[in-house]
């Protein structure tokens, strides 16, 4: 990996936790609630049974409204630290499913 | 007290992803109301050389066509090659193909159009008023410079999702539902009846709203988030991906051959529904691997239409690309573009579309006012009296600038736009424009009630006057072409005058300053301190 993709990727982290540890809701509604869309389809689609491209398809259109539900998740949760948790968790749980299984 | 304060976020929730995003949606939801018309009935206002009738035994064309193709391929590479049959709405033959230079360069496309009784050249007149109300809906017109249209796309998708966001917190917010439903309190204060307005019309459009959002974000978002997807999903081998995906296509074999015949393809009838073929689309052609795609319309089912793929040489059913094959995945996504665009049936269903899309975007218009509203004449919002008042002004110039510009962009393409030259740019910038400036008057005349009247009032006095507007340009009377055969701008005309008149009965009903002008005296508290209604 270059220097300057690892300069950029410690500027990403820095200000996303910065984000997060500011405004944990906002941050989750528009950043993690999208990684977790994309890293949940990205597992699912992975793991179910049958052919690999349906299950994706079948993801893709679900994905707006997976999204759109994990953003209003965000602001029914009352406690804002376990919505920032509960999608870096969501996020981090599905990159395992891929990654690892 | 907890269920309060989750009901106070929900709401808050609710109402800024209005006011952040309020006006984008409204653009995206009256833009789109207008988009369904413009394929069929707005190309056949817009074009008068296209106002024709299909010929009872429509002239055989293979070989015009044939020569098209030999005549604007030579030296290039051929991307896209189609083929439409005559059509109620497009009673011509018409065929486009995009290519490339074979020693590099940018892709360019070529359209051809005939007559269906000689076989004829129709000039057309170039792409204009129509391709901006299709596209500016669809992806923005979004420059090259910022990414180009798969970026307008993407945006209009994340309209979609912000649109299903509002649904949800707004349903979620109301509780009192079934009340609300039947809930019209018109002759009360000027908030209470934009309220119940903005709850009665969005609770009883709810299903169409939701629809809509659902398919609208899938049709923009996936060009973002699908190859977002595919690319971790296969680790970035975007062959592999092209290749699991179904995209991907067999190369060509570099013989020559002589192509099936297009007026063959013509009597070919579906064998399920006996329906003839509307499009083909063709791969390699001219070479002994070609493969013609031929699409049936499937007119009262919900999916884009039937494929049957052919060899271009034999005629014979080969096997098809993996994305026309009945899988269950393939028949859930080709029912997203009909069931957004309303093609699955007739023009009634596109009227009902088109009133339910208007209504969506008063939703979404009433949601911003109210927001302003609360804030210039309650205890709402922490900002000065002026900011709230540029953003009513801003409000009314966009609302009612859209339509505005939508008429004008009519009267510019018949007292304006003429000849075969593309007049997309110059229809951009009078849309943006018109636009520009209803933004500027509602700024000048400082008073919103009147500078929506007087709005109102010019957009509905265009409208009236456009159908005469279109006689004296093109020579035809609507009234006299009512019940003739494939003549949509004459209904068109017809919408026209009645739309126009509605709106300036409308305007004149609409008072002219606030009707409680008695204003309260504004104490600034912060916006959360104030519980939901």
């Amino acid at each position: 990996m270059s220097p300057l993709l690892i300069v950029v990727l410690v500027v990403v982290a820095v200000f996303l936790g910065l984000a997060t540890w500011r405004a944990p809701r906002l941050t989750s509604t528009l950043f993690w609630s999208l990684t977790a869309t994309i890293m949940t389809m990205v597992a699912i689609a992975d793991n179910s049974p049958g052919e690999t491209r349906e299950a994706l398809m079948f993801g893709v259109v679900l994905m707006p409204v997976l999204w759109a539900a994990f953003q209003f998740w965000c602001y029914w949760e009352r406690s804002k630290w376990r919505v920032a948790g509960g999608m870096i968790a969501i996020t981090s749980i599905s990159s395992v499913a891929f990654f690892a299984l | 007290m907890a269920n309060r304060e989750r009901q106070i976020r929900i709401y808050d929730l609710h109402s800024w992803t209005g006011i952040a995003l309020g006006l984008f949606l409204y653009v995206v939801c009256f833009t789109g109301s207008v988009a369904m018309f413009a394929r069929d009935e707005i190309k056949s206002w817009e074009d008068p050389a296209l106002r024709l009738t299909v010929a009872e035994t429509p002239v055989a064309i293979n070989e015009t066509f044939s020569s098209w193709v030999e005549e604007h391929s030579d030296g290039y590479e051929l991307t896209f090659l189609g083929f439409n049959f005559p059509t109620a709405h497009q009673p011509f033959y018409s065929a486009q193909l995009n290519r490339r230079p074979e020693d590099g360069g940018d892709i360019d496309f070529v359209t051809g159009r005939w007559d269906t009784e000689a076989g004829e050249p129709i000039v057309a007149k170039g792409s204009g008023l129509s391709t901006w109300l299709l596209d500016f809906h669809r992806d923005l017109m979004w420059p090259d410079e910022l990414g180009g249209r798969q970026i307008g796309r993407g945006l209009v998708g994340l309209a979609g999702v912000v649109l299903l966001l509002s649904i949800i917190s707004g349903v979620v917010a109301h509780t009192k539902i079934v009340q609300e439903l039947y809930s019209l309190r018109y002759w009360r204060s000027v908030r209470l009846k934009w309220q119940d307005t903005h709850k009665v019309i969005g609770l009883w459009t709810l299903p169409f709203s939701s629809m809509i959002a659902v398919t609208g974000a899938y049709l923009g978002v996936i060009t973002l988030l699908l190859p977002i997807v595919a690319m971790i999903m296969f680790k970035g081998d975007i062959e592999g991906m092209i290749e699991e995906l179904g995209f991907g296509q067999a190369d060509p074999v570099g013989e020559k051959a002589q192509m099936l015949s297009i007026d063959e393809i013509a009597e070919m009838q579906h064998p399920d529904s006996g329906e003839l073929p509307a499009h083909v689309y063709m791969r390699h052609y001219g070479d002994q691997g070609a493969v013609f795609e031929v699409i049936y319309e499937s007119k009262d089912d919900l999916k884009n239409g039937d494929v049957v793929t052919l060899s271009g040489v034999t005629g014979e059913e080969v096997e098809g690309s993996v994305i026309n094959q009945p899988s269950p995945a393939n028949r859930t996504l080709r029912a997203m573009s009909p069931l957004h665009y309303g093609t699955y049936g007739a023009i009634a269903l596109k009227l009902m579309y088109f009133v339910l899309g208007l209504m969506l975007s008063a939703i979404v218009a009433l949601g911003t006012m109210m927001w302003i509203e609360r804030r210039l004449h309650g205890n709402e919002g922490n900002k000065s009296e002026a900011f709230y008042r540029r953003l009513s002004h801003l409000n009314v110039g966009v609302t009612l600038g859209l339509p505005a510009a939508t008429a004008v962009l009519f009267y510019a393409d018949k007292l304006a736009f003429h000849g075969p030259g593309s007049h997309v740019i110059m229809s951009g910038w009078i849309y943006l424009g018109t636009v520009a400036a209803a933004i500027g008057y509602a700024f000048w005349r400082q008073n919103d009630y009147r500078a929506t009247v007087e709005l109102l009032l010019g957009v509905g006095a265009m409208l009236v006057v456009l159908p005469l507007v279109n006689t004296v340009a093109t020579g035809d009377l609507f009234i006299t072409k009512l019940f003739a055969k494939n003549q949509d701008w004459a209904w068109l005309d017809l919408a026209f005058l009645l739309v126009g008149s509605a709106v300036l009965v409308a305007a004149t009903k609409l008072p002219q300053r606030r009707p409680d002008a008695k204003k309260k005296k504004r104490t600034a508290v912060p916006a959360a301190a104030v519980p939901a209604e």
